[in-house]
C-alpha cells in the first residue's frame, strides 16, 4: 500500500524514515512519529478489528488511549495482548493484529528488564499540552524543582493537533523553545511517560516506556519499563481532555471517530482520515476539524449541528467553503459493512423528528463535547460536580486555595518535612477540625479543568503555579503565560447523551461502550430491573469495565442514565475513577521483584553443605530448610524413615539454626519474661533452661520455645522459625506501649548463632569425643541445662534440651564458624552413623512425643491447657499475659478442642492433615450437616510406632481417649483409636540416654 | 500512599508501618478483680467510630517504635501522631463535626502511661 491518505506536508513524523510493518499479515508502510492508527489510516485502513460479543467490525474510532475500539495483539517484537493501535508507536519489526476484546498472553519467557525510579520533586506538572508546559516552565524560572510528564513521545499535547500562534511564535517554534528552556533548568521531563495513579500525600505512580519505539532495535534484554514513584509537595494536573461521543443507530461502523481525532490525524500525523467526511456535532470544536479537513482538500460533505443557534463565524466558515449545514438535526442511522458508506439524518427538535434524508459518506466524525480528563484529580479524592454548561464532570473547588496561601512569601528554600507542614495546616494548631478533602496540594489547570480555549487554558495553569509556589515558598517571576489569540468557542454546546427514540429497549444498536458492544438498550434493562446509581448500571451492563475504563462511554452513560430515569444528573453523579489511567503490565509493576529477587530467601551457614549432600529444601517462611536427604535414590519417605531409625536408634543431627533467638537484657529483664511466659522464668538459675509458653491476652498460644539464662540479667530466647520476627515484635510492644518502666532490651540473634542439635542414644559418645574439656555426663550435665565450652579456640554453647524425646544436646557457635562445628560433628559422629536428618524426620520425632507445633497443632485458638500442657501454667504468678483468661468461662468449657494422638485402624492409611473427624458411622444416609468433632493438624507414619498416626484438635479430647473415631478421607471413613497425645516413650525414659 | 509522621523519624511512607489497633485502652491494674464481662470488654471490644479516631502504630521497617495516632477513619487522613506517653494536642471539644459521642480520643484518666 501507498499511504494514499497522507498530506504532502506536514504533521510530527519523520518523512524520510519509512518504517514498514506487519498487519493482519500484510505488509504495509509508514513514517517514523506515526501510531500504529495513523500508519493504517494513512493507507485507508480503518476496519482493525471485530466486537467482542456481536462480532461486529469495528474501526479506529479516537486518536488516544481514550480510544474504546482499536485493540490489537503485537506479534512482535514483543508480544503483547490488549495494545491500543492509537498508543502503539510504529517501530521497526512491528507486526500485530486486530483482536476481539480479548488477546492472548505470550508463553514465551519475557527477556526484557523493568524496574522502579524514586523520584522527590517540589512540584509535578502532569501533562506536557500547552497548560503543562506554561506551569512546569513559569515554576522552573522560579528555582522549583520540577518533573514535568507526559504519555505521548513529543510535548506539546493538544497543541500538536490545532497549530496556532502562541508567545509570538508557532506553536512548534513555541513547543521547542520551552522544552529547552527546562531543560537547561534542569526540569525532569519525561515523555512516553503515563502518571496511571495519584494517591496520598503527592505520590504519583508513572510508567515509562522506554524502547517500545525503538521496535527490533532495541536489544531483547533492555530496561523496557520503569514505573516512576514520584513524590511531589504540589501537583498539577494538566491531563487535557477527552472528547465525547454522541449515540445513535449504528454508531461503532469503521469510518466513524471522534471530530478532534480527526483534527490530530491530520495535523500531527498528517493523515486524511477519509474521502467525503461529514461531521455531526453539539458544539463549536467541530467546526475546526471540518474546516481542517476542508483546508486539506477533503470534500466534506455537510455538518450536521444538533443546535438551532450556532455562531455567525462557524456559519461563515461553512458558507465560505461551501459545506452545507444542516442545524437542528441529529445522524439517525448509518450503513456500510467493512466501512461507512452513507449516514440518514433528521431535523429533531428535542422530541419529534423530521423526514430521513440520506448522504454518502465513508468518514463520519462526532463530537458531543468534551469531558475533562479528571481521572488522575479523582483518584487522588478531589471531588467532581456536573458541570450543565459542558456536559461534563469538572473539578470541584470548594476553597480558592490563592486566598489560603496568599500571605506567604520569601524565596528560601524550605525542606520537604517543612513544607509538608505546611500543605496541611490542619494538626497542632486546631481552632477547628476541618475535615481532609484529599487534594491538598494538588491543582487541576487547562482543559483537565474544564477550561478548554487555550487563552483560559493557560491563565489557569499560570493561577495553578503561582499558588503552588506560594506554597513552595518560592517568589513567582514577574512571567505571564504566552499571548494567544482570543478564545472562540463561545456559543454553548449542546447536550445531546443520545438520538432517542420512543422505546429505549429497542435502541440495540445505539452503542455506549463499543468495548463492551454495551447499548442505551442495555441500560434501559438496568434501569427496568431498578437499578439507579451508575455504579450498578455500570456492573450491570459492564459499561466502563473494559481496557479503555470508559473514558468515552463513562460520562455518556450517566447522561442517559438521568435521562431514562429521569433523574439529575448533578445528583446521579458518575462511577468513581480508579488507578490505573491506563492499562500497566504486572511486568512493570514487579520491576526486579521477580524470579529470585520475588521475596527475600534466608539460608542459613551451612546451606551450602546441603546442597552438596543433596538435600531436597522446603519452604519455612523466607527460609529455605532441608527437608530430607535422600540417599541412592531414596524418596521422602524411605529417606525420613531412615533418619528417624538413626534419631532413635543411634544418633542424628539437623540443622536448627532457623530457630528465632532473642538476646533479652537488662536489670528487668526476669521481671519481664514472668510477665510474658505462662511459666516462671525470674526463678531460673544460670546455666538452666526452662521451656515456655507465651499467649496473648486472650490465653490463645502464641509461640513456645526454650529459654535460657546466660546472666543474672540476660537471658536467650528461642522462639519457632516462623514467629521470630512477630515474636521480637510482641515483645517490642508490651516493653513500649505498657511496660516503658523496664529497663530490658531486645535484640533479634536468630542469624548470629547457628543450632545444631545432636540427636539420639549415641549423641553423648559424639559430644563427648568432639569437646573432651566437657563432661557430657548426666550427673555433670543434666536435662535443662547449658554448658560452654570450646572447639579448638572457638566458644561453643552446649544445651541439654530435646525435641525428639531422645537424649540430645543442641550445639550453638556463632554463625561464622557454622560450618566448620556441623562438619566437626559429623566427622566425630561418623563412626557412630551420625545421620542428618530434616524438617520431615524432625516432625515424626516431635509428633511422636506430642510436641506441637505453634501455628500447626494450634490456630489462634488453642490454650496450654487444650494442648495437654497445664503444667506450664504456673498458678503462683499472680498475673502474666492471658492468665485472666484462663479463667473465663468460654477457656473452662469440657467441650473446647483438645490435642489428642490418633493411630488408624489400618496401620498403614495416613490420615491426610486437615481431614475432620466424625462420629458417625457412615456417611450414606447422614443427616446434613454432620458434627464434626474436630479435625487431624500432624499426621505421619511412624517407623517407631509401627503404624501412621496423627495429632488432632477434638472436641472434649481429653476425656475421650480409647474411644474410637473417624476420619473423613475423600468421602469415606478412615477409623481410628484417640489416643494420649504422646505416644512415644511415654514415661519419658530416653531422654537421658 | 500516604505519609506518617513518625514522632521519632519523621515522614515515611505508610508501608513502613504496621497498625496496632486503638490506642488509650491500658492493661488493667489487677485483672484477677474483673470480672469475666469486665474483662472480656478489655480483650474484645473496641470502638468503631466514624470519625477521628485514637490507634497505635508501630514504625516496623524503621525506628520500631511505637505511638499514638489520631485518624480520621472517614478519609484515612492522619491528623496527628504522638510519643507514648504524650496527649495529643487536639481534645475532644476541638473535633468538628464528629460528635463528642462518636470520637473515642484519649482522656487523662485513659493514658496509664501520661508522665
Amino acid at each position: 500500500m501507498t499511504q494514499q491518505y497522507r498530506t504532502p506536508t506536514g504533521g510530527h513524523i519523520t518523512r524520510d524514515t519509512a518504517l514498514s510493518f506487519e498487519f493482519e499479515g500484510t505488509l504495509i508502510e509508514g513514517y517514523a512519529g506515526d501510531t500504529l492508527a495513523s500508519a493504517l489510516l494513512s493507507n485507508g485502513v480503518h476496519h482493525v478489528t471485530t466486537s467482542i460479543k456481536f462480532g461486529r467490525p469495528r474501526g479506529i474510532a479516537a486518536a488516544g488511549s481514550e480510544d474504546p475500539n482499536g485493540l490489537i495483539q503485537i506479534t512482535t517484537p514483543i508480544p503483547e495482548p490488549m495494545q491500543l493501535a492509537t498508543t502503539v508507536e510504529l517501530a521497526p519489526g512491528l507486526s500485530a493484529h486486530g483482536i476481539p476484546g480479548q488477546g492472548t498472553l505470550p508463553t514465551e519467557p519475557d527477556p526484557a528488564r523493568y524496574d522502579t525510579a524514586h523520584l522527590h520533586v517540589d512540584l509535578l506538572v502532569i501533562g506536557a499540552g500547552p497548560a503543562g508546559l506554561n506551569a512546569a516552565l513559569e515554576a522552573a524560572r522560579a528555582g522549583a524543582r520540577v518533573a514535568l510528564v507526559d504519555e505521548q513521545p513529543l510535548p506539546g499535547g493538544y497543541l500538536l493537533s490545532t497549530p496556532c500562534m502562541i508567545g509570538g511564535a508557532n506553536s512548534t517554534e513555541w513547543i521547542a523553545q520551552t522544552a529547552a528552556e527546562l531543560a537547561a533548568r534542569a526540569v525532569i521531563h519525561l515523555q512516553r511517560t503515563t502518571v496511571f495513579g495519584l494517591y496520598d500525600d503527592g505520590l504519583a505512580l508513572a510508567v515509562e516506556r522506554r524502547t517500545d519505539h525503538r521496535g527490533s532495535d532495541a536489544a531483547p534484554d533492555s530496561l523496557r519499563q520503569r514505573i516512576w514513584r514520584i513524590r511531589a509537595i504540589r501537583t498539577i494536573v494538566a491531563t487535557g481532555a477527552h472528547e465525547r461521543p454522541i449515540v445513535f443507530a449504528d454508531n461503532d461502523r469503521p469510518g466513524i471517530l471522534l471530530a478532534g481525532s480527526a483534527r490530530t490525524f491530520l495535523n500531527r500525523f498528517g493523515v486524511r482520515v477519509g474521502d467525503s467526511v461529514t461531521v455531526f456535532t453539539t458544539n463549536d470544536s467541530a467546526y475546526s476539524s471540518a474546516f481542517d479537513l476542508h483546508d486539506a482538500g477533503v470534500h466534506v460533505g455537510a455538518i450536521i449541528d444538533s443546535r438551532l443557534v450556532i455562531g455567525t463565524e462557524w456559519i461563515e466558515g461553512a458558507k465560505i467553503r461551501g459545506i452545507p449545514l444542516h442545524s437542528g438535526s441529529v445522524v439517525t442511522g448509518t450503513s456500510g459493512d467493512n466501512r461507512l458508506t452513507s449516514i440518514t439524518l433528521r431535523r429533531f427538535n428535542g422530541t419529534s423528528f423530521g423526514t430521513a434524508e440520506s448522504y454518502e459518506a465513508d468518514t463520519l466524525l462526532v463530537s458531543g463535547g468534551w469531558n475533562p480528563a479528571v481521572h488522575l484529580y479523582s483518584q487522588a479524592g478531589g471531588m467532581l460536580r456536573y458541570d450543565e454548561r459542558l456536559g461534563a464532570f469538572v473539578p470541584h473547588r470548594e476553597v480558592d486555595a490563592a486566598d489560603v496561601a496568599a500571605s506567604r512569601s520569601g524565596t528560601t528554600f524550605v525542606p520537604h518535612r517543612e513544607v509538608d507542614a505546611l500543605r496541611r495546616p490542619l494538626p497542632r494548631s486546631h481552632e477547628k477540625f476541618v475535615p481532609h478533602t484529599g487534594v491538598d496540594g494538588l491543582a487541576i489547570a487547562g482543559s483537565a479543568a474544564g477550561k478548554f480555549g487555550l487563552r483560559e487554558a493557560l491563565d489557569s495553569s499560570h493561577k495553578a503555579v503561582r499558588e503552588a509556589l506560594v506554597d513552595l515558598r518560592l517568589a513567582h517571576s514577574p512571567s505571564r503565560p504566552p499571548e494567544v489569540e482570543e478564545d472562540r468557542d463561545h456559543t454553548p454546546g449542546a447536550v445531546l447523551w443520545f438520538v432517542p427514540s420512543d422505546d429505549p429497549h429497542k435502541l440495540t444498536t445505539h452503542f455506549v461502550d463499543m468495548q463492551r458492544d454495551a447499548t442505551v438498550a442495555d441500560i434501559a434493562h438496568a434501569i427496568s430491573a431498578g437499578l439507579r446509581s451508575v455504579e450498578h448500571v455500570k456492573r450491570y451492563t459492564t459499561i466502563g469495565t473494559a481496557h479503555d475504563q470508559g473514558k468515552t462511554s463513562g460520562t455518556v452513560a450517566s447522561g442517559i442514565v438521568a435521562e431514562i430515569s429521569g433523574e439529575k444528573m448533578s445528583s446521579l453523579g458518575t462511577t468513581r475513577f480508579r488507578p490505573p489511567y491506563t492499562p500497566v503490565a504486572f511486568a512493570a509493576l514487579a520491576g526486579r521483584a521477580r524470579g529470585h529477587l520475588f521475596d527475600p530467601v534466608r539460608v542459613t551457614a551451612i546451606h551450602d553443605w546441603h546442597i552438596a549432600h543433596g538435600a531436597e529444601f522446603e519452604d519455612v517462611g523466607q527460609w529455605k530448610r532441608p527437608r530430607y536427604y535422600p540417599r541412592n535414590g531414596e524418596d521422602m519417605h524411605a529417606a525420613v524413615k531412615r533418619e528417624t531409625i538413626a534419631a532413635r536408634n543411634a544418633v542424628g543431627i539437623l540443622d536448627g539454626s532457623t530457630l528465632g533467638k532473642i538476646d533479652v537484657q537488662g536489670p528487668d529483664a526476669a521481671e519481664f519474661l514472668d510477665r510474658i511466659y505462662t511459666n516462671i522464668m525470674s526463678t531460673l538459675k544460670i546455666g538452666s533452661i526452662r521451656y515456655g509458653v507465651m499467649c496473648g491476652v486472650d490465653g490463645m498460644v502464641i509461640d513456645d520455645g526454650t529459654v535460657l539464662r546466660t546472666e543474672e540479667d540476660r537471658f536467650l530466647v528461642y522462639t519457632t522459625t516462623g514467629g521470630a520476627a512477630r515474636v521480637l515484635d510482641w515483645l517490642e510492644e508490651w516493653l513500649q506501649t505498657e511496660w516503658p518502666e523496664l529497663r530490658v532490651y531486645l535484640s533479634s540473634a536468630t542469624e548470629h548463632l547457628v543450632t545444631f542439635p545432636v540427636v539420639g542414644p549415641r549423641s553423648r559418645a559424639v559430644i563427648g569425643e568432639l569437646f573432651p574439656d566437657l563432661d557430657a555426663s548426666n550427673e555433670a550435665f543434666p536435662f535443662m541445662t547449658w554448658r560452654d565450652t570450646k572447639l579448638a579456640n572457638i566458644p561453643v554453647r552446649i544445651a541439654r534440651v530435646s525435641f525428639s524425646g531422645e537424649l540430645a544436646y543442641e550445639v550453638s557457635v556463632l554463625s561464622w564458624y557454622g560450618l566448620e562445628l556441623w562438619t566437626r560433628l559429623i566427622e566425630t559422629g561418623a563412626k557412630h552413623g551420625i545421620t542428618p536428618y530434616g524438617t520431615e524426620a524432625m516432625h515424626v520425632l516431635r509428633a511422636e512425643k506430642g510436641y506441637p507445633i505453634v501455628g500447626q497443632d494450634t490456630d489462634g485458638t488453642v490454650t496450654p491447657q487444650d494442648l495437654g500442657m497445664s503444667w506450664v501454667v504456673s498458678k503462683k504468678k499472680l498475673d502474666f499475659i492471658g492468665k485472666r483468661s484462663f479463667d473465663r468461662a468460654a477457656n473452662r468449657d469440657d467441650t473446647r478442642r483438645q490435642l489428642v494422638g490418633l493411630l488408624p485402624d489400618d496401620p498403614t492409611k495416613l490420615i491426610p492433615e486437615g481431614s475432620q473427624l466424625v462420629t458417625i458411622e457412615s456417611l450414606d444416609h447422614a443427616t446434613v450437616p454432620i458434627t464434626m468433632d474436630g479435625f487431624v493438624t500432624s499426621s505421619y507414619d511412624s517407623h517407631a510406632l509401627g503404624s501412621t498416626f496423627a495429632l488432632a484438635l477434638l472436641v472434649g479430647g481429653s476425656t475421650r481417649l480409647g474411644e474410637k473415631i473417624n476420619a473423613v478421607v475423600n468421602g469415606e471413613l478412615l477409623p481410628a483409636t484417640i489416643t494420649n497425645h504422646v505416644l512415644f516413650d511415654q514415661e519419658g525414659v530416653r531422654r537421658d540416654g | 500512599m500516604q505519609l506518617i509522621d513518625c514522632p521519632w523519624c519523621g515522614c515515611r511512607e505508610e508501608i513502613e508501618f504496621s497498625y496496632g489497633g486503638q490506642a488509650h485502652i491500658p492493661y488493667p491494674d489487677n485483672p484477677a478483680e474483673l470480672n469475666d464481662t469486665q474483662w472480656a470488654h478489655y480483650v474484645f471490644f473496641r470502638s468503631n467510630p466514624k470519625g477521628v479516631c485514637a490507634e497505635r502504630w508501630v514504625h516496623s521497617a524503621g525506628c520500631r517504635r511505637w505511638f499514638n495516632a489520631l485518624r480520621d477513619t472517614c478519609t484515612y487522613h492522619f491528623i496527628e501522631t504522638y510519643r507514648i506517653g504524650e496527649s495529643p494536642s487536639f481534645t475532644s471539644a476541638s473535633l468538628f463535626p464528629v460528635t463528642e459521642s462518636q470520637v473515642s480520643v484519649p482522656t487523662e484518666a485513659g493514658d496509664r502511661k501520661t508522665q
